[in-house]
């Protein structure tokens, strides 16, 4: 069957993916006492998947010829169309996949540097750790390919699943355990309220296929308004708000985010952030895109409660990780601005600028909690702001290190962080809502008061008693030292010159909108 | 409706059925209460299923959650089951505030979905054949299939390394 081995191309990144983590579990009971080559094999198969998805990219681009030289076929397979479908409908991989599959290899690259003094003292859960990553992983390739309801709720659920568990992995720990219970709670609620969701939409259009929902939707015409899409397209809106931790769906965040490890915690507030908005950014703007009035007035009020409150409530936080877990409930916020750009507007500009803030943040967000790894791991740290006071002393780089993060955060020029939130807020301009932009600039404002309180802490405070005490267990840690610097290299490099990241983003985009 | 032999009384008894033995798994002070009780609603939904014509996903339903998953769970409340057989529930101080959220929600669904018509359900015919449903499985919706069996082995390790404690060796 020629269209079955299209098909398993169309997936390829996934399949190595899935495939490597299939090897870490494998490798883990053969390898004995060398575990510290499990995080090696999970980087490697990120790479691989992450060259599989950019040879296909320039493929389809007609741009190069890597393709050919890996497996002789050349453009036969992709024929240098725009994306390809695979399993009847049920996936297309097209250019957005691409974009996010590169990411979303990023984002595991740097999440397994970033662990690797945490797990060294756990060397025995090694080969759970980097496989339950890399399942969750292949979880986020799912969301993103996912062109039908039943395949994006089962990526969905193998993003969330092992999730719960690795934020649950310091066993002996009280707060790792509540987090565990807490998201695991309120994960599997949210996924019964977006499966019921997935249900009514099916009910209302007869179709799993977005496509299909699509044509179905606009043959109704007026009648498609009804109550059922309404209900269904809420229900939606609520299940893919919890897993961004959108207010008033944020309740877990904060103890769960502190809680897990902080390796992890960097994971889930940027990772599967990305992998629900990749995902449902597809189901909405594909499935939905005749019925943007009402998902785009559900995500609005979701927009304007997350904003505000996020950052109102990092506002008082004097606990690192917790004031960085309620900014990032603000950032999903200002990604929600994307999304209601594209609806209300049906242009991709607010979608890429999704795309390209998701790349800015992972660099800026998972650099922010690198330093915290990086401190930890260098000396007694409980997260707390009076303990990173005098920093710029005692520890200058790691001082420049998070200035640099917090800055970038905040939204200051030129650092990556501007041109995100720029892109963000000129989408939601254009399409006509310019008063959420302002809600927007002014929640960033008040942003900058607790980024800034960080800066001004380390450089303009003196340190505390036993702050240059180092730890008796601090390691070499290289690969957090390595993880951070990347990330700073992005925040920088990215800020400076933004454009290669942004022509990646609007070309994602091309295929989504109206295509 | 689908189907076509569809009867609205016996699927509101089973619907009854089913919501008052979903009540008896959260409302019961005796976990293996609450666990007999969530057998029933498993028995519940597999006559749910009957009713659609889907024998098959009806037998299904009854050996896999009421015959296996049930024995699991009690096997796992048994052995568990350390000191005292009494169990507060989770959440009990905010009754107050979610029962009448939880109201509202029904209601104001009830009052939306009874409006508007399911235009999308048709006729379809749900009474498969091992055969048509296995061709289904292992053609067109192959790829969540075989993405289920990742979500199952993520769940499977997953319990494994929740069960075990920290620096216990294997």
């Amino acid at each position: 069957m020629a269209d079955a081995n299209n098909s398993v191309l169309v997936i390829l990144p996934g399949i190595v993916i899935a495939c490597t983590a299939l090897l870490v579990f494998m490798a883990d009971t053969f390898v004995g006492r060398r575990k510290e080559i499990l995080p090696w094999i999970a980087a490697a198969g990120l790479v691989a998947a992450a060259a599989v998805a950019a040879a296909q990219w320039l493929d389809v681009d007609e741009l190069g010829s890597l393709w050919d030289l890996v497996t002789g076929r050349g453009s036969a397979v992709f024929g240098g169309r725009e994306g390809e479908a695979g399993f009847a409908g049920m996936v297309a991989l097209d250019k957005f996949a691409f974009y996010c599959t590169l990411l979303f290899c990023v984002i595991g690259v740097l999440t397994i540097m970033l662990s690797d003094a945490y797990m060294k003292k756990r060397r025995d859960a090694m080969g759970e750790f980097y496989g339950l990553l890399l399942l969750v992983i292949a979880g986020m390739f799912g969301m993103a390919v996912s062109t039908d309801l039943i395949a994006l709720f089962i990526a969905f659920e193998l993003m969330s699943l092992p999730t719960y568990v690795l934020a649950g992995f310091l066993r002996g720990d009280v707060r790792s355990g509540e987090a565990a219970v807490k998201y695991f709670v309120n994960g599997a609620f949210s996924s019964a309220v977006l499966v019921f969701g997935l249900a009514l939409l099916y009910a209302a259009s007869g179709q799993t296929n977005y496509a299909g929902i699509a044509e179905a939707m606009s043959g109704l015409g007026a009648d498609a308004e009804s109550g059922l899409t309404v209900v269904a397209l809420v229900f939606v809106a609520v299940g893919f708000g919890f897993k961004i931790a959108a207010v008033p769906f944020h309740g877990w965040a904060p103890d769960v985010y502190e809680g897990a490890p902080t390796p992890v915690t960097a994971f889930m507030s940027v990772g599967i952030k990305a992998g629900a908005f990749v995902g449902f950014l597809k189901l909405f703007t594909i499935a939905a895109v005749g019925l943007g009035d009402i998902w785009t007035a559900a995500l609005t009020v979701l927009a304007v409660l997350t904003m505000v409150v996020g950052n109102a409530l990092a506002l008082p936080q004097r606990n690192l990780k917790r004031m960085l877990a309620y900014s990032s409930i603000a950032h999903a916020g200002y990604l929600l601005l994307g999304l209601i750009a594209t609806g209300a507007s049906l242009d991709s500009a607010g979608s890429s600028a999704v795309l390209f803030y998701l790349g800015a943040y992972t660099f800026m967000n998972i650099g922010a909690f690198g330093i915290l790894v990086w401190i930890r791991n260098r000396r007694a740290f409980r997260y707390g702001l009076d303990e990173v006071a005098g920093l710029a002393r005692t520890m200058p780089w790691t001082a420049i290190g998070m200035a640099l993060f917090m800055v970038s955060l905040t939204g200051i020029p030129p650092l990556v962080g501007f041109w995100g939130k720029f892109y963000l807020f000129t989408a939601i301009v254009d399409a006509g809502m310019t008063w959420l932009a302002i809600v927007a600039v002014v929640m960033s404002a008040v942003s900058a008061y607790y980024y800034l309180r960080v800066v001004w802490y380390l450089y303009f405070r003196e340190a505390p008693e036993g702050a240059e005490v180092v730890a008796d267990d601090a390691g070499p840690a290289l690969g957090s030292a390595v993880a951070v610097t990347l990330a700073a290299l992005g925040v920088l490099a990215l800020g400076l010159y933004p454009s290669p990241l942004i022509s990646a983003a609007q070309g994602a985009l091309r295929v989504l909108i109206g295509g | 409706m689908p189907g076509g032999d569809f009867h609205p009384f016996f699927f509101v008894v089973i619907a009854a059925w089913i919501l008052i033995c979903g009540l008896g798994v959260v409302l019961f002070r005796k976990i293996v209460y609450s666990a007999v009780s969530m057998v029933f609603c498993f028995l519940g939904v597999a006559m749910a299923y009957a009713l659609l014509n889907a024998e098959l996903v009806a037998i299904i339903q009854i050996l896999v959650y009421v015959g296996a998953i049930s024995v699991v769970i009690l096997f796992a409340i048994m052995l568990t089951e350390v000191q005292g057989d009494q169990f507060t529930l989770f959440f009990n101080r905010q009754t107050v505030f979610a029962a009448p959220v939880a109201v509202a929600t029904c209601v104001i669904l009830a009052v939306m979905l009874v409006s508007s018509e399911m235009t999308g359900v048709g006729e379809a015919s749900l009474n498969l054949s091992v055969r048509e449903l296995s061709e289904l499985l292992f053609n067109r919706y192959v790829f969540p299939f075989e993405l289920v069996s990742l979500v199952l082995l993520g769940a499977m390790i997953g319990a494994i390394v929740l069960a075990r404690g920290e620096g216990e060796k294997r």
